[in-house]
């Protein structure tokens, strides 16, 4: 049973609702449900999901993050992806062996592209992207499919924002793909990397959805801008 | 000694998301003081040696600017610093939900730009604030303030002159949603009489100041 | 985090040596530049709070009664400081005053010192006693160029600064009488080379594209200049520097005495 309307905006320790299902972001104490942060509150029926406002990136399977390796233990890297957390990257060789662990969490049908050799020569300083194998219980990461990524330049975003900047079916991403004529490559924790094309275009764009993220109509005003300024 | 009742707060200002590199921010003037908190996190924790598997661990650094106070103050941390960060510290790690974030490190800064007595109370508000803008997870939000003892009447929030020649100061950070008090300090003289009234007053105070800290967090900004 | 470094150099190198610059600012433009005087007018004497862009700084004055130094019986004595405080930047960690900020706050400090802008002789009270002025520079956000931010928003604030009243062999807190002296207003301005290219007013992501940089400070007369970074400048480029500096004062001076 609970009160709470759909699309209110809850603060830490708000009630959420009693014997209610709440998802992530709350805590249940007895038959009492409370939000752990401010966020979005969807409620349908007796379940409550919280979209936390803001947070940190935690790492987590099946992610593409971008990062940059920070340290070459000598054939095995760890890789920087901004987060409190580090991501290890050991590279298949090009005679599929090496790397000692199995895919855990992997999905069956990226098989294919997880055992892609790796970029030869990767050195600190490296700007790749790359996909998230699986997650320890410490929060460490193991990467795979890694690609290098030259030139150009990289942002940082909310990546609690990353789904909006992305899109539904990555319209979005796709649109300012388009206008700008640029490579970006989106990373779950908020990296996002920009080459060629109209890169200012394309950073501004960017922006834009991150601080406009919960309003209405944003698909529509992003075409308008977008549009207005690739003309230009 | 101001005007003010026995048990009226001062004026308070506050602002939410008001720093640029940092996850979550917050301003507050209350009285006259003036106070920004910053935090960082959850992020890698170094030294290395100290991190938990476990859990985050939450620290807050305490830190007034040399023309806060009417003596300047030389920069660094003193001791009065180093304790008070301890102890909110302590009053945030049993808020936050730290079992989230094994090995990390969740760092709070309290600026204290201007100080007029009770800074140690409007630096945690201000940092439970910048906490909540910065969507780490906590049960509440945890709000402080002081209660005190002057010309034998028991008041709330001293300011300055109040402090300075007052008999007693009690300051009190509470979690609003479950009663829990998790920081407390009291110096001077209080019969047990006294003490339970300025203890009631001081949690009743920080009530008052919760309402504020949810306005300013819904709307940006909340003054009273 | 030091992805800072590698992620953003080889894109601003190359954006300015085609004359461009990430925000679209021309090669020598300023960013927005806002004081506001009196920020905490309670407990310190004089202070400013300055944005330059993202760049946010706060500056307090404090003034106490010393002993002046023995070569210089009859004049008061100023002190610089600076706190790259950690909500500054990620990278800032608390602790001790680490080079890059010493170097920031003796910058500052020369450019107030050698122009004499503090009227020292003025702050003589009697024998053995004089008035110290100390100028405690506190960096809140760091987006690049925090020399001329802070410097700025020193003069602002020594400006601003009010004399404490004095009786009995002590400083009467809370009360006021005059103003400090001061007798000019030095401006400082940050050149920063990037490969053949100079910027003013460089933001934090250029500041590591940056291979040397030269602060050159002016009231009426240069009073103070800074080479700093493991690049290196023609003499050619410093002098054009230097007029430079002279010829962009005026206005930053309209903005500060405002």
């Amino acid at each position: 049973m609970n009160n709470l309307q759909d699309r209110t905006i809850v603060l830490p320790g708000q009630l959420l609702g009693e014997k209610i299902r709440c998802e992530n972001n709350c805590v249940t104490e007895g038959d009492k449900s409370y939000a752990l942060v401010k966020g979005l509150a969807r409620v349908d029926r007796n379940m409550v999901s919280l979209i936390p406002m803001n947070g940190p990136y935690l790492p987590k399977a099946g992610d593409v993050v971008i990062g940059v390796i920070d340290v070459d233990f000598g054939g095995i890297y760890s890789v920087d992806i901004n987060s409190a957390y580090k991501c290890i990257l050991k590279p298949m060789r090009e005679d599929g062996r090496g790397g000692g662990r199995g895919q855990r969490g992997g999905r069956g049908r990226d098989r294919g592209r997880d055992e892609e050799p790796a970029p030869e020569n990767l050195k600190v300083g490296d700007v790749l992207s790359a996909k998230i194998a699986y997650v320890d219980e410490v929060r460490e990461a193991k990467l795979t499919g890694p690609r290098l990524l030259e030139n150009g330049c990289i942002i940082y975003v909310r990546p609690l924002r990353v789904p909006r900047i992305i899109g539904k079916q990555k319209s979005m991403i796709n649109i300012i793909r388009e206008k700008t004529k640029s490579n970006i490559a989106v990373g779950q924790n908020g990296l996002i990397w920009i080459s060629g094309g109209n890169m200012q275009l394309a950073v501004d764009a960017i922006r834009k959805v991150e601080a406009e993220a919960h309003t209405s109509g944003l698909t529509d005003r992003m075409m308008e801008f977008l549009t207005s300024r690739s003309n230009v | 000694m101001d005007g003010r009742r026995f048990d009226e707060l001062r004026p308070i200002k506050m602002k939410v998301g008001v720093l640029k590199n940092v996850q979550g921010s917050a301003y507050v003037e209350w009285g006259k003081n003036k106070v920004v908190a910053g935090v960082f996190g959850p992020r890698e924790m170094h030294p290395k040696r100290l991190q938990n598997p476990t859990e985050a661990t939450v620290r807050l650094t305490y830190n007034m600017a040399a023309f806060s106070v009417d003596d300047r103050k030389r920069p660094g941390p003193d001791r009065r610093s180093v304790e008070i960060s301890k102890i909110s510290s302590e009053a945030l790690t049993g808020v936050v939900q730290v079992h989230h974030y094994p090995n990390a490190a969740i760092d709070v800064f309290v600026e204290v730009l201007q100080a007029d007595a009770g800074t140690r109370c409007v630096g945690l508000t201000a940092a439970s604030l910048a906490l909540a803008d910065a969507g780490i997870p906590m049960k509440d939000l945890v709000v402080a303030c002081a209660a005190g003892k002057v010309d034998d009447e028991v008041v709330l929030d001293l300011m300055k002159e109040e402090d300075n020649f007052g008999q007693c100061d009690l300051p009190m950070a509470i979690v609003p949603r479950t009663g829990e008090v998790v920081l407390l300090q009291q110096d001077g003289k209080l019969t047990q009489e006294e003490f339970n009234k300025a203890f009631d007053m001081a949690y009743q105070g920080c009530l008052k100041v919760y309402e504020l800290q949810k306005k300013a967090l819904l709307n940006g900004e909340a003054q009273q | 985090m030091n992805i800072e470094y590698y992620l953003k150099r080889d894109y601003i190198r190359n954006l300015i040596s085609q004359g461009k610059r990430a925000d679209g600012r021309g090669l020598n433009e300023l960013r927005p530049l806002t004081i506001t005087k009196g920020y905490v007018d309670d407990k310190a004497c004089g202070s400013a709070y300055v944005k330059l862009g993202n760049t946010e700084v706060i500056v307090g004055i404090s003034m106490g009664v010393g002993e002046p130094y023995p070569d210089s019986p009859t004049s008061g004595v100023m002190s610089t400081s600076v706190e790259f405080r950690p909500i500054a930047h990620p990278n800032f960690e608390a602790g001790p005053p680490q080079p890059e900020s010493i170097e920031v706050a003796r910058v500052i400090d020369r450019g107030i010192r050698e122009s004499g802008s503090i009227d020292l002789d003025k702050l003589f009270i009697e024998e053995d006693k004089i008035w110290l002025v100390f100028i405690d520079i506190h960096i809140l956000n760091h987006d690049g160029n925090l020399i001329d931010a802070g410097g700025i928003a020193s003069i602002a604030a020594l400006l601003d600064c009010r004399m404490p009243k004095y009786e009995n062999g002590r400083p009467v807190r809370g009360e006021w009488a005059g103003k400090l002296p001061m007798t000019c207003t030095p401006v400082p301005f940050t050149f920063g080379k990037v490969g053949p290219t100079i910027i003013m007013d460089a933001t934090a992501d250029e500041e590591y594209a940056i291979d040397a940089r030269l602060t050159v400070t002016t009231s009426d007369t240069l009073n103070a200049m800074q080479k700093g970074g493991t690049g290196s400048f023609t003499g050619d480029e410093i002098k054009s520097c230097v007029e430079q500096a002279f010829k962009r004062a005026p206005p930053i001076k309209a903005i500060i005495e405002g």
